[in-house]
């Protein structure tokens, strides 16, 4: 089931504000990306029930990653640097890695963290039913993929191709990869209230939702001034909004506060104090 | 080990649940049968107590949704009960057009088709949902939800320790 306005949507790219990645001599490159996913799926799409830390990426629904969430910053800002056109998705399934699919990107467009952060975008997407372990790749990949990672790392010209070789030879299975995040959305709904906990969500993620996280369209692009390093993980599992004084419960950091939707303003909640994350960084209002 | 089962399903529909139990004798154990209670249990309170006495053993609720499905008043009210109770509840429509329940739906259920091969899987990952599902309720009341509508309710769990989720 696709979601209503996965096809035209004018936020979708190439509108504005997305970019077209720029090719460089590294653009026949590709990325690993592993990820979260979720073991109560019939397919391993990413982890949307795991607890205080609801997983938004790869947002297959969107064809878009970090655009929602603050996953993996420095992974899309080589994206951007080096024009890379292939984002390959490995994830811990039945007790092994497995590689499950890839994005074709195409786009990308600024995000509000400080710093080099972006979101990318992709024009094709699959996905495969069952993944394919590592373990089980062509030997010419298979030693360079089955290296320990935790979130990613880069892969040259002929190893990308032979990945994507790979999984196109298996169906596109994205349409039950869709099916399958709707369905576990509704599941937690139904066991907490909400699609998304931390986010306190009720709806999917659409490219309607897209507008409140696209700088320049619902929200302003300025970061907080100062901040040249952010604070991604809570030690306390709380953030603290220094707009509206809110708290969040949330183990990675949200672009958004979830209570009052203004951009960036999340800061880490540690006991009755906020951990301070640049000098510039301003008391919380706390109500 | 074979997963116990409850099988749920319309009287119209009773030759199916016959072929569901030979189909998957070797991965799934039928021990109770719930359906068609129109035909055994009269009564309002023999139903419910009929209903309670099979969930109670079950570990997986597997529902066969034929054409008269959502029409059933009393597997209906079966379903909206174990639902409630948190059970593990895998649905197997029995044809492409079958209207699937609301409640199973909205439940986020695993809609399983007939032909498909999967069914033991799924029985498997609804006894995982069930396992998992009280830390994820325990943490979302620290997150704040506060819909009454969420089944923060008393859930039942199977034995075993609760899976262990990755953290970030």
């Amino acid at each position: 089931m696709l979601p209503q306005d996965f096809h035209v949507h004018p936020l979708k790219p190439p509108a504005p504000p997305w970019l077209e990645l720029v090719p460089t001599d590294d653009a026949g490159e590709g990325v690993l990306s592993f990820y979260y996913s979720e073991d109560e799926a019939a397919v391993p799409i990413r982890a949307i029930m795991l607890p205080n830390n609801n997983k938004s990426d790869p947002n297959i629904e969107t064809a878009t990653y970090g655009l929602f969430s603050t996953c993996s910053q420095r992974t899309r800002a080589g994206i951007v640097e080096r024009g890379t056109r292939y984002m390959f998705f490995v994830t811990q399934r039945g007790g092994c890695r497995m590689l499950t699919g890839y994005y074709r990107l195409r786009w990308y467009t600024p995000g509000n963290l400080p710093g080099r952060d972006f979101a990318v975008a992709a024009d094709h997407v699959h996905f495969i039913d069952p993944g394919l372990p590592l373990r089980h790749l062509p030997d010419a990949v298979r030693s360079h993929c089955t290296k320990r990672f935790r979130l990613s790392f880069r892969l040259d010209a002929p190893i990308t191709q032979v990945l994507l070789d790979v999984l196109n030879s298996s169906p596109n299975a994205i349409e039950r990869y869709l099916g399958e995040v709707d369905r576990i959305e509704r599941r937690n709904m139904r066991l907490t209230g909400y699609r998304y906990v931390a986010w306190r969500r009720k709806e999917p993620f659409t490219w309607e939702e897209a507008r409140l996280y696209l700088p320049g369209i619902g929200q302003s692009s300025a970061t907080p001034a100062g901040s040249a390093r952010r604070i991604m993980t809570s030690r306390s599992g709380k953030w603290r909004c220094t707009h509206c004084g809110e708290l969040t419960s949330s183990d990675a950091l949200l672009r958004l506060c979830p209570s009052c939707k203004q951009p960036s303003t999340l800061i880490e909640f540690i006991g009755s104090a906020p951990r301070s994350e640049s000098p510039a960084a301003s008391p919380p209002s706390i109500r | 080990m074979r997963r116990r089962v409850t099988l749920w399903y319309s009287q119209p529909d009773t030759d199916r649940a016959d072929a569901f139990r030979a189909r998957w004798a070797a991965y799934l154990n039928v021990e109770r049968e719930a359906g068609p209670l129109a035909e055994v249990i009269d009564s309002a309170r023999e139903i419910e107590e009929g209903h309670t006495a099979a969930c109670d053993e079950a570990k997986v609720v597997v529902v066969l949704v034929g054409g008269g499905t959502a029409e059933d008043a009393s597997l209906m009210d079966g379903l909206t009960k174990s639902l409630r109770r948190g059970d593990a509840v895998v649905a197997v429509c029995l044809t492409p057009k079958a209207k699937v329940p609301e409640a199973l739906y909205s439940a986020g259920c695993e809609i399983v088709n007939w032909d498909g091969p999967e069914i033991p899987q799924a029985c498997e990952r609804a006894v995982l949902g069930i396992r998992r599902a009280p830390g994820i309720i325990e943490a979302a009341k620290n997150a704040g939800a506060d819909d009454e509508e969420c089944a923060r309710a008393p859930t039942v769990v199977v034995e075993g320790d609760p899976v262990p989720v990755p953290t970030d």
